[in-house]
């Protein structure tokens, strides 16, 4: 029995020719306070550690208990970088903030990151004013004690 | 008879005093003619009354821009497009800034449609090739006065560049693709005479030459180039990066598909925000419950598990909510989602962003966006 074997052309498909991305990430600061400005900024390169321009980049905020607090969908400039910027809502909980991105663009492999952030108590001024007062209490406190101290050693 | 129009740019001016009798396309009226905002009061808003009405044979959309907006200030249209059929009503909103100098400023608000669905006396159907050919303008003239001491105090209103861009087509079967879109400041003017430059990526990654091109006077730009008879089937995405000295430049992406497509082609065809109701106030008042109406389309392969988002952000640019559904979206269908969100009761007033994200996945998971879009309201 002949077997005709018939190759069927394949229809052109996106390649990843360009190759894989990569995307760093940073925020301008370790921990913030509500009510301040954060602000994410990154670069998009490819397996050479060329930028890579017109990448498309989604980020999510997720908050300690992953609830997503903020999203953005932006494009890089020219030299792959990119920046994201917004306000932590006053009220927000304390803890670890996680900021999730994914680079993709047409011919390559997409790229995710991610980098964590925090959001601690503020310190108002009267919190401030209690904080200088109990500190020269405790250094006070802790002279006497050593006057005394003394004192006893010598007797 | 069927009649082309090819470079037929019409223009006019409307004055208050124009009536809604008239032929040819639509008539733009706004009132009050005149408002006067003074600093020294904590409400520092102005609002007007738009309408647009259709005259008979025009059925197009029409959509609102505005110019001579003060430095550090704001505004809003509670509807920004519309078909009028007949009447298209929107409420100019005009948030003025602490820092706003004094005097009269004559805000120009322009309505454009591109004359699609435009029949022209009876049965003649006006067509075009190109977007900007056929574009019919309207322009109404009101004024705002603000009096009182600017102070430097106060929000500090950023203007940053904006564009956006869709195409005639987002399924071409056509030669001709047009690429069309708006340049603005954000929450501000529209911007004329910004250069456009646009690029397109094939779906292997290839760059498609498209040249420059400038907006017009309203702030729109369109371009049409010419896929080749063989060209490669599947999702393009196209780019477009507007320029305006001093501002950044700002850029946004489209797509659309040729023949069939291994990846879902999502596009957000339409955002607005309405009372849960249904109705489209000119403003929300603080401890509403604001619904997001968002529709997507997908010519593209079916998209399973897709997550629609939207984010609003307030006046003082804080993101006060994100709210997400999951939705499958096949190929060929159009989804309608609304989803709510409750403004708190200490919401602060002025102008509030919301956008719109439809993802394939938690981005957390290594999902993307696939399309975003972007509307505002008003909170009084």
């Amino acid at each position: 029995m002949l077997l005709a074997v018939v190759l069927l052309p394949f229809a052109a498909k996106p390649t990843n020719a360009a190759g894989q991305l990569t995307v760093t990430l940073s925020t301008d600061k370790q921990s913030y306070e509500a009510g301040q400005l954060i602000t994410i900024t990154g670069q998009v390169l490819d397996t050479n550690l060329q930028a890579v321009a017109l990448a498309s980049l989604s980020i999510q905020v997720n908050d300690p208990n992953a609830k997503t607090i903020h999203i953005a969908s932006i494009i890089s400039s020219v030299d792959g970088s990119f920046t994201d910027q917004f306000t932590i809502p006053v009220g927000s909980s304390n803890g670890s903030y996680t900021v999730f991105a994914t680079a993709s663009k047409t011919g390559y492999t997409d790229a995710s990151s991610q980098i964590a952030y925090a959001v601690v108590p503020e310190f108002s001024t009267s919190d401030m004013a209690w904080l200088i007062t109990l500190t020269i209490f405790l250094a006070i406190l802790v002279t006497r004690r050593r006057k005394t101290a003394t004192k006893r050693d010598i007797q | 008879m069927h009649v082309r129009a090819d470079g037929n740019e019409s223009t006019t001016t409307t004055t208050m005093e124009e009536s809604w009798t008239g032929v040819g396309d639509f008539v733009l009226k706004v009132d009050p003619p005149q408002h006067t905002v003074h600093l020294n009061e904590k409400s520092k808003n102005a609002t007007y009354a738009v309408r647009v009405m259709a005259l008979p044979g025009f059925e197009g959309e029409v959509e609102l821009s505005l110019k001579g907006l003060p430095d550090e200030s704001e505004y809003v249209f509670s509807r920004e497009e519309g078909v009028p059929a007949p009447l298209f009503q929107s409420v100019l909103r005009v948030e003025v800034g602490h820092s706003t100098r004094p005097g009269q400023y004559n805000l120009t608000i322009i309505a454009t449609s591109e004359g699609n669905g435009y029949h022209h006396e009876g049965d003649n159907h006006v067509e075009a090739d190109d977007h900007s050919d056929s574009e019919i303008t309207h322009e109404a003239t009101v004024f705002l006065i603000v009096d009182g001491e600017p102070t430097t105090t106060g929000r500090h209103f950023e203007k940053r560049l904006e564009v956006r861009v869709a195409t005639n087509a987002d399924y071409v079967k056509g030669p001709n693709v047009e690429i069309f879109g708006k340049v603005y400041l954000r929450h501000g003017d529209s911007i004329s005479d910004a250069m456009v430059s646009i690029e397109v990526l094939d779906p292997s990654g290839g760059t498609m030459p498209v040249s420059s091109t400038n907006t017009d006077k309203a702030g729109f730009f369109s371009k049409t180039f010419a896929l080749a008879p063989n060209a490669m089937e599947g999702l393009y995405t196209v780019y477009v990066t507007a320029s305006f000295a001093p501002y950044k430049d700002a850029v946004a992406k489209t797509t659309f598909t040729v023949g069939g497509s291994d990846a879902p082609s999502i596009l957000i065809t339409s955002i607005t925000v309405t009372k849960t109701d249904d109705t489209i106030p000119s403003e929300f008042l603080a401890g509403e419950t604001v619904v997001v109406w968002v529709t997507i389309s997908n010519t593209g392969a079916d998209l399973q598990n897709g997550m629609i988002w939207v984010e609003i952000i307030d006046s003082n640019d804080v993101p006060i909510s994100v709210v997400v559904v999951i939705a499958a979206i096949h190929h060929g269908e159009q989804v309608k989602t609304g989803l709510q969100v409750v403004l708190g009761s200490d919401s602060p007033t002025g102008i509030y962003d919301v956008k719109s994200l439809v993802s394939n996945g938690e981005i957390s998971k290594g999902g993307k966006f696939l399309d975003s879009e972007g509307t505002s309201f008003a909170v009084a």
